[in-house]
């Protein structure tokens, strides 16, 4: 008589071991995710540009802006498109088109950004007053600020807004980040007292498809290579063998028969 | 300033999350009839929630915060201090946790009485662990506070309240069962907000590539060594050989079901924490290329959540936080209360308490320890986190000797035990007020555990060696059972 032996069911153990390794599976498949996300790189990409604002009011009505800069990816000004964020609060900013239509071509006088200062949800007419400000121009491969002329700036005609600053951006600007370090208050701030919330907000920009950081001519591979081969790509292998290594050696050290207490309740008195 | 309907939606998905954690309390309340139900869950807990449980312990606020900002302000190389993670995880699971496990107690103080015969221990341990735990706690409120006052228009005593309230209520509630799915509600979220918003993140820097390039650009430490091997090291001693001896990660240990199951508990918190490990570097680093000139590192997850990532995406992250605080203190808040009820009002005042009496002690200790830290924390300590990461260093000093070496050495002695602990944590207390550079160049974690090392080793020498009765609970031939009592003094 010929026995068959049955498919045993599943154990415990195995369903176990079979957690364990649909786990380890998962963890790979992120890291190769990752590394897949990683080597897309930026073409094609979205980039983001940031306004961060940071406004606090001195006593008396004399506002003073700190901690306010926008950061910007990519040479392409003249492809920037704006996506008005409705999350906006207290300002809101625009970065024209460089069309054949614009006066402000990027081919005759460079790209330039306008700043709204503009409280939301705030139905006060704003039309008497002026600001003043200093501004910072970063090169994103350098710590030396380009200098900018400060200029006073009033309140538009309708009241809706505090101020419109406009910052025309040198034609050789390769991107990174506008500082402004300091906007005053000049006339007409004693009702703004109080009105600025003192934390930061950021309006999100999307640029479209096409916009990339520029490399430089004759910039080599050398520092992404530095960052990700390194430091990354050994820490996410080290990562993985140590988890491997790991449950390899908790199966083969926790087998049922070493453990007595899967045998029964442990004889506490 | 958060847009109100932004506002809305993470106040939405916060009450969600309060509601959701004070179900799970009152869902396993019933499970939580004995002290045993009470502050180890019964010892029922399996490898994936157990797994959980642990990583749940460990990873607090100052991960999700602290070290997404560490990334941003200090770049890759921070990224290296998880390797004294792994280093202290095996120290845990080759010498620490299937003793621990296989002894059965109740608070890591039980640890002390059973192996080395002292009440005295069982007190200095339990008082340390309370005073300790409960600064480490109000930090917790105060960051937590904090955050939710600066997202949403609370006030920040509000926000504290709110944050000690959900942790007092479930932990009240459901004890260690409580905590421990709450902990696999937080594995679920974390992994869940990291998956969902690397990639994303990746793709808004252009790719890895990109990302180096600009960091770079930045500042090339960023992506190169901003901090020495040595700096490193001891940056991440008093954390990774604190996981081998932490009160609470003891306790979670004491919660799995069987001895074997503690190892492969470790080796699920170790995957939890590879793919957070990723996930804040990622979140730290992306930010820097972002936004690159945050007034305080720490804003970058806030930052982060809500204005960078898409809003479902970034709520979720925000939540993680929220979690990370409110999970982390549950854990703090039941190690704190178990010292209380169990190793000072059961074991010096009444040791013939009824279960049912020691489990309504572990409750209103939990009630009680969970009021403390508000009021440490609605008074705004400045120097909150210097206490958390002394309190860090000095519980690694006090315990790391007496646990790890004693429970894998038979000469140690209860006076070695004693003499560690009180050496350590004055050579860690000492070492921490002189000036910088410190003498020899080594860090107070460093000369605490040196000292400590040494005096339990010398001072057990010339004592007696500890009772054959003691060391049978731990240095048993193999497969046979532990024999401690829970009900010893």
């Amino acid at each position: 008589m010929i026995r068959l032996n049955a498919p045993a069911a599943p154990n415990r153990r195995d369903i176990k071991h079979r957690i364990v390794h649909s786990l380890a599976a998962l963890g790979i498949m992120i890291l190769v995710i990752f590394s897949i996300l990683a080597t897309g790189s930026a073409a094609g990409d979205t980039a983001v540009a940031l306004v961060e604002v940071h406004i606090e009011l001195r006593p008396g009505g004399t506002g003073v802006v700190r901690e306010r800069y926008f950061h910007i990816h990519g040479p392409a000004f003249s492809k920037f498109q704006l996506l008005t964020d409705s999350s906006a609060e207290i300002q809101r900013m625009t970065i024209r088109e460089d069309d054949a239509n614009n006066d402000y071509a990027m081919s005759k006088k460079g790209p330039w950004i306008s700043l709204i200062l503009k409280p939301e949800n705030d139905d006060r007419n704003f039309r008497n007053y002026t600001v003043s400000y200093a501004i910072q121009l970063f090169n994103q491969d350098s710590s030396i600020p380009i200098a900018m002329p400060a200029q006073p700036l009033s309140s538009d005609q309708s009241g809706a807004t505090i101020a419109t600053i406009r910052l025309d951006l040198p034609a050789d600007y390769r991107g990174g980040s506008v500082y402004l370090p300091q906007m005053e208050v000049v006339q007409g701030s004693d009702e703004l007292a109080g009105s600025f919330p003192a934390l930061p907000s950021i309006v999100r920009f999307h640029f479209p498809a096409g916009v990339s950081l520029p490399r430089r001519a004759g910039q080599s591979n050398r520092v992404t290579q530095s960052f990700l081969e390194r430091q990354l790509y050994p820490f996410l292998v080290l990562q993985l063998v140590w988890l491997v290594l790991y449950f390899r050696w908790a199966r083969a050290s926790a087998a049922p028969m070493s453990d007595p207490e899967i045998r029964g309740p442990a004889p506490h008195a | 300033m958060t847009p109100s309907w932004h506002l809305r939606v993470f106040l939405a998905i916060t009450g969600l999350y309060v509601v959701v954690v004070c179900a799970i309390g009152l869902w396993t309340y019933r499970k939580t009839k004995d002290e045993a139900g009470f502050l180890v869950a019964g010892r029922s807990l399996g490898p994936i929630v157990g797994g959980a449980t642990l990583m749940a312990n460990q990873i607090s606020a100052g991960t999700t915060i602290g070290v997404v900002g560490f990334h941003y302000f200090s770049g890759i190389s921070f990224l290296w201090t998880w390797t004294s993670v792994w280093f202290g995880w095996l120290i845990a699971a080759i010498l620490v946790a299937p003793k621990m496990r296989e002894m059965a107690g109740i608070t890591l103080p039980d640890y002390f009485a059973a192996r080395f015969e002292s009440l005295a221990l069982r007190g200095v341990s339990a008082i340390l662990i309370m005073v300790a735990y409960a600064v480490m706690l109000s930090a917790q409120y105060q960051a937590g506070g904090l955050l939710i006052s600066m997202i949403t228009r609370m006030s920040y005593s509000q926000a504290v309240i709110l944050v000690a309230a959900t942790v007092a209520v479930y932990t009240t509630l459901g004890g260690m069962y409580s905590n421990a799915y709450v902990g696999m509600l937080k594995a679920v979220l974390l992994i869940g907000a990291y998956v969902t918003a690397v990639p994303f993140l990746l793709r808004s820097v252009g790719g890895l590539h990109a990302l180096g390039y600009a960091l770079h650009s930045i500042d090339s430490r960023l992506t190169g060594s901003w901090f020495t091997a040595r700096h490193l090291f001891a940056i991440s001693l008093a954390v990774g050989l604190g996981l081998a001896c932490a009160p609470y990660e003891i306790s979670a240990i004491y919660s799995l079901s069987s001895k074997r199951v503690t190892r492969l508990a470790i080796g699920y918190s170790f995957v939890f924490q590879a793919i957070i490990a990723v996930g804040v570097l990622i979140f730290g680093l992306s930010m820097r290329k972002l936004v690159p000139f945050l007034p305080d590192p720490d804003l970058a997850t806030p930052v982060l959540g809500m204005s960078i990532l898409p809003v479902w995406i970034g709520m979720l992250a925000l939540l993680t936080v929220v979690v990370t605080f409110t999970r982390t203190g549950g854990a703090i808040l039941l190690t704190i209360a178990s010292a209380l009820s169990h190793d000072i009002y059961v074991k010096f005042f009444r040791p013939q308490a009824t279960e049912k009496e020691k489990v309504l002690a572990g409750r209103l200790s939990v009630l009680c320890f969970g009021i403390i830290p508000v009021i440490i924390a609605l008074r705004r300590m400045d120097l909150v986190n210097f206490v958390v990461i002394f309190a860090s260093q000095l519980l690694v000093s006090f315990f790391f000797a007496p646990v790890v070496i004693g429970l894998n050495w038979r000469r140690a002695t209860r006076e070695g035990a004693l003499a560690s602990m009180f050496g350590g944590a004055t050579a860690c207390l000492t070492w921490n007020r002189l000036a910088h550079p410190y003498f020899w160049g080594l860090d107070p974690v460093e000369a605490g555990l040196i000292v400590s090392i040494l005096l339990l080793i010398m001072v057990s020498l010339v004592t007696e060696p500890a009772s054959e009765h003691s060391l049978r609970i731990f240095f048993a031939p193999k497969n046979l059972p532990a024999t401690y009592d829970n009900r010893a003094p």
